[in-house]
C-alpha cells in the first residue's frame, strides 16, 4: 500500500510517544535479565502497533515507532555498541534518573539497534512513511561519562561510524526519512561546537539517498542558526511553541532556506493547543516569508513521551485538523 | 585554608525508592523522614571522615536548588521544566507572582538538623544566589527589587529560626552565562552587603562556566569572603581570566576536583593546577580547596570517592604549602 504525502503542511512527529505498559514492563524485565533481546522485541511489537494505530487515527502523515523499546534516548543505543558499559543512576529531573553510560573502550558497531522496530512499524503503517530516528553522536557523547577517549570529537566520530551502519541498512530497506536527534547541541550554542557536529554529520550521512533531518530543541538555538545553514541536511526540526516562537525572526534574519520542522504544540504542558492556535502559529511563520507551505512540516516541539496518551493524541489530532484547514486555505487540496 | 564540597550529593538508590514510595502514599512522612535523616547523617559523616573542614548540606531531598525555597515561600510557585545550564538535568522554573514572603524556614531548619550530626564542625548551607534566582525564574515583577527581596528572606529565615550556619554560600552560576547583564553586578554587591550584616561568612560560587574578566573582577570587589571558581573545566580560559583579574578583595576558592565527571583526578594533576594558580596569586589569597560543582550529577559512589580524594589532596597541599 502506498500513501501519498500532501504537497504542503505535511504533519509528522519528533519521535517518542507515551510508553505503553507492556513496553515499560518489557524494558524492566530485560534490564533485570528476565527476558532476552528477542522476547523483549516481540513484547514491544504490540506497543509499537498501538502507537502506529494512534498516529493513523490522528491522521499524521510521517510517523515513527514511538520509541517504545527505548529505556531512554541514549542508554538504548550505547547498550548495543561495543565500548560502552551501563553506568549508575544520575538525575534528569525531580526524582527521575537515568543510567548514565560510561565509555570504557573503543566504540564500534556490534548489533542491530532500531532497525527491527522501524521495520515493524513500517509493516503496520498502512503505507505511511516511518521516520528512522536515532540519537546523534554529539548528544550521546554529552550524556555519557568518558573514561577511554582523550578527545571527545574522536569518540563522536566512532559513534557516528557505528550509527551509520544502522542508517545504511535502513536506507537499503527503504527508509526515506532519517532523523538525528541532537538536543545537547543547544546547551553549548557556540560556533566551534556547531562546526564539530557538522563534520560528524558529514561522516555519518554522506551519500545516503534519503531526506536527512536534524532535531534540536530547548536552548539558545538562535545563537547557532547562522552556523547551521550549511549543514549536510534537508531539514531542521526545532521546538517553537514552548519558547513562544522566539526563533522565528532569527530564521528570517539569517536567511534560513531548508525545510522546517515546525514545533507547534508544547510537550511540557497538558493543555491541548487549539486548531486556531496552531494555524495562527503557521500564519506567523508565513507572514515572515521564511519558507513556503511546501517546506513546512507541522509537528510537536519534541517527543511526546512525558504526556498522558489521551493528551498526546489530542494534540496530534489538532495538528492534523489545522494542516487540513491550512491546505484548503492555501489551495493545496 | 578550608576544604569543602561545593554543593549537594546525588541520592542513594534506597532514598530514591523512599521518595517514590512516599509520593505514591506507600510510606508515612515519619518513614520518609527517617530515611532522609539516615542518608544525611551518613553523608555528613563521609565529609567529616574525609577531612572536610566545613560540612556542606548534602541536599539529597532537594529536587533542584530553587525548589525548597519555592515550596516554602508565599508569592512563588513552580512551573514546567527547563534545562539547568549545559546539563542533561532540568529544574522547575520558579514563577514569582508577588513579592515573596516566608511561610516556612529553610536555612535555619537545615542548619539545626545538620548541627545534630556534626556540632563540632562549621556548617555550610548553599542557596541560589539572588541574581541567579531571579534570572532563572519567570516574573513580571521588577527583577532588581525581587533580588533584594530574596536576600531579605535569606536573612529573615535565620532571624525567625534563631540559628544560622557558619557559612552561607550563594550559588551564582548565572554570572558566567554569556547573556548575563552586568547591570546586576551592582545588585549583587548590594545583596551581599545585606547578607553580610547577618551572616558572618558568605561564599559565592560560580560553576559550569567561566565569567568574563570584567564580571569576575567586580565580584572579587564585593564583600563576599570567598569566591569559588572551577579550574577543571575550561581550564585555560579560567587561568586567562584570573590573570586578567588579578583578584583583590575576596579570597579565592579553587574548584580542583571535577564534580560532574567520574574520572578520578590524580594528585599531580591537582597539584599542577594549584601551582599554576600560585603563579598568579599568593598562597594567602587562596581561601579554599573545593569541587568544581556539586556532586548531584554523578552517581553517589563516585561522589563519595571524590570527597575522599579532595580531603586527601587538600591536606597534602596544605602540608606542602606550610613547608614552603
Amino acid at each position: 500500500m502506498t500513501y501519498r504525502l500532501p504537497k504542503a503542511f505535511i504533519t509528522t512527529v519528533v519521535g517518542s510517544y507515551p510508553k505503553f505498559p507492556e513496553a515499560q514492563e518489557a524494558i524492566e524485565k530485560r534490564k533485570r535479565g528476565l527476558i532476552g533481546e528477542e522476547e523483549f522485541r516481540n513484547i514491544c511489537r504490540e506497543a509499537i502497533r498501538k502507537v502506529v494505530q494512534d498516529y493513523i487515527t490522528a491522521g499524521i502523515d510521517i510517523i515513527s515507532d514511538g520509541e517504545q523499546t527505548r529505556e531512554d534516548m541514549v542508554v538504548f543505543f550505547v547498550e548495543r555498541m561495543k565500548g560502552y558499559k551501563v553506568g549508575d543512576w544520575v538525575r534528569i529531573f525531580d526524582n527521575v534518573y537515568f543510567r548514565k553510560p560510561i565509555v570504557v573502550d573503543k566504540v564500534e558497531y556490534c548489533c542491530k539497534m532500531i532497525i527491527e522496530d522501524w521495520e515493524f512499524a513500517k509493516s503496520v503503517s498502512d503505507g505511511r512513511p516511518v521516520k528512522f530516528i536515532l540519537t546523534g553522536p554529539y548528544t550521546i557523547v554529552d550524556w555519557s561519562f568518558n573514561l577511554y577517549y582523550r578527545d571527545r570529537v574522536e569518540l563522536m566520530f566512532d559513534i557516528a561510524k557505528a550509527l551509520r551502519v544502522e542508517i545504511e541498512e535502513a536506507v537499503k530497506r527503504g527508509a526515506k526519512f532519517v532523523q538525528v536527534d541532537e538536543p545537547a547541541l543547544s546547551t553549548r550554542p557556540v560556533k566551534e561546537e556547531v562546526e564539530i557536529l557538522k563534520d560528524v554529520l558529514k561522516e555519518m550521512l554522506h551519500g545516503l539517498d534519503c531526506k536527512k533531518i536534524v532535531h534540536i530543541c530547548f536552548g539558545k538555538i538562535e545563537k547557532i542558526i547562522p552556523y547551521l545553514l550549511d549543514y549536510p541536511v534537508d531539514q531542521f526540526d526545532f521546538e517553537f511553541k514552548n519558547s513562544n516562537f522566539r526563533l522565528l525572526p532569527y530564521l528570517k534574519e539569517y536567511g534560513y532556506n531548508k525545510e522546517l520542522g515546525f514545533g507547534v504544540v508544547d510537550v511540557h504542558t497538558l493543555r491541548v493547543e487549539t486548531v486556531e492556535e496552531i494555524k495562527d502559529a503557521v500564519y506567523r511563520l508565513l507572514k515572515l516569508d521564511i519558507v513556503g507551505p511546501e517546506k513546512i512540516y507541522l509537528d510537536p516541539d519534541c517527543g511526546l513521551k512525558r504526556l498522558p496518551r489521551e493528551i498526546a493524541l489530542e494534540k496530534l489530532r489538532n495538528i492534523v485538523k489545522a494542516s487540513i484547514e491550512l491546505r484548503r486555505e492555501f489551495g493545496y487540496d | 585554608m578550608e576544604i569543602f564540597i561545593l554543593g549537594g550529593y546525588s541520592r542513594s538508590s534506597k532514598f530514591r525508592k523512599t521518595i517514590r514510595d512516599f509520593d505514591e502514599g506507600k510510606l508515612t512522612y515519619i518513614e520518609y523522614y527517617t530515611s532522609l535523616i539516615e542518608d544525611l547523617a551518613y553523608l555528613c559523616g563521609v565529609q567529616d571522615g574525609s577531612n572536610m573542614t566545613i560540612i556542606q548540606d548534602p541536599q539529597i531531598d532537594f529536587h533542584d536548588i530553587f525548589r525548597p525555597f519555592v515550596e516554602s515561600w508565599r508569592g512563588v510557585y513552580y512551573d514546567g521544566l527547563l534545562r539547568y545550564f549545559d546539563n542533561n538535568f532540568f529544574y522547575r522554573i520558579p514563577v514569582f507572582v508577588e513579592e515573596p514572603d516566608i511561610q516556612r524556614c529553610v536555612i535555619s531548619t537545615r542548619c539545626r538538623l545538620l548541627k545534630k550530626f556534626v556540632h563540632y564542625k562549621p556548617v555550610k548551607i548553599s542557596v541560589p544566589g539572588p541574581i541567579t534566582f531571579v534570572n532563572m525564574s519567570k516574573t513580571d515583577l521588577d527583577k532588581v527589587e525581587l533580588a533584594y527581596s530574596i536576600s531579605r528572606l535569606y536573612i529573615l529565615d535565620v532571624e525567625i529560626g534563631g540559628i544560622k550556619p557558619e557559612f552561607l554560600q550563594i550559588d551564582e552560576p548565572y554570572v558566567a552565562d554569556p547573556d548575563f547583564d552586568e547591570k546586576f553586578l551592582d545588585v549583587l554587591d548590594g545583596c551581599v552587603r545585606e547578607l553580610k550584616k547577618v551572616y558572618d561568612r558568605v561564599i559565592l560560587s560560580i560553576y559550569f562556566n567561566v565569567p568574563k574578566s570584567s564580571v569576575l573582577k567586580r565580584i572579587f570587589d564585593t564583600s563576599v569572603d570567598l569566591v569559588c571558581i572551577s579550574f577543571v573545566e575550561y581550564t585555560d580560559r579560567t587561568f586567562q581570566v584570573l590573570r586578567d583579574v588579578k583578584p583583590e578583595g575576596s579570597r579565592l576558592g579553587l574548584g580542583i576536583i571535577d564534580g560532574r565527571d567520574i574520572k578520578c583526578e590524580d594528585y599531580e594533576y591537582v597539584k599542577k593546577i594549584v601551582d599554576k594558580v600560585l603563579e598568579i596569586v599568593s598562597d594567602r589569597k587562596i581561601g579554599a580547596l573545593t569541587t568544581s560543582s556539586s556532586f548531584e550529577l554523578i552517581p553517589l559512589e563516585y561522589a563519595i570517592e571524590k570527597t575522599r580524594l579532595l580531603g586527601r589532596y587538600g591536606l597534602r597541599i596544605l602540608e606542602e604549602l606550610s613547608k614552603s
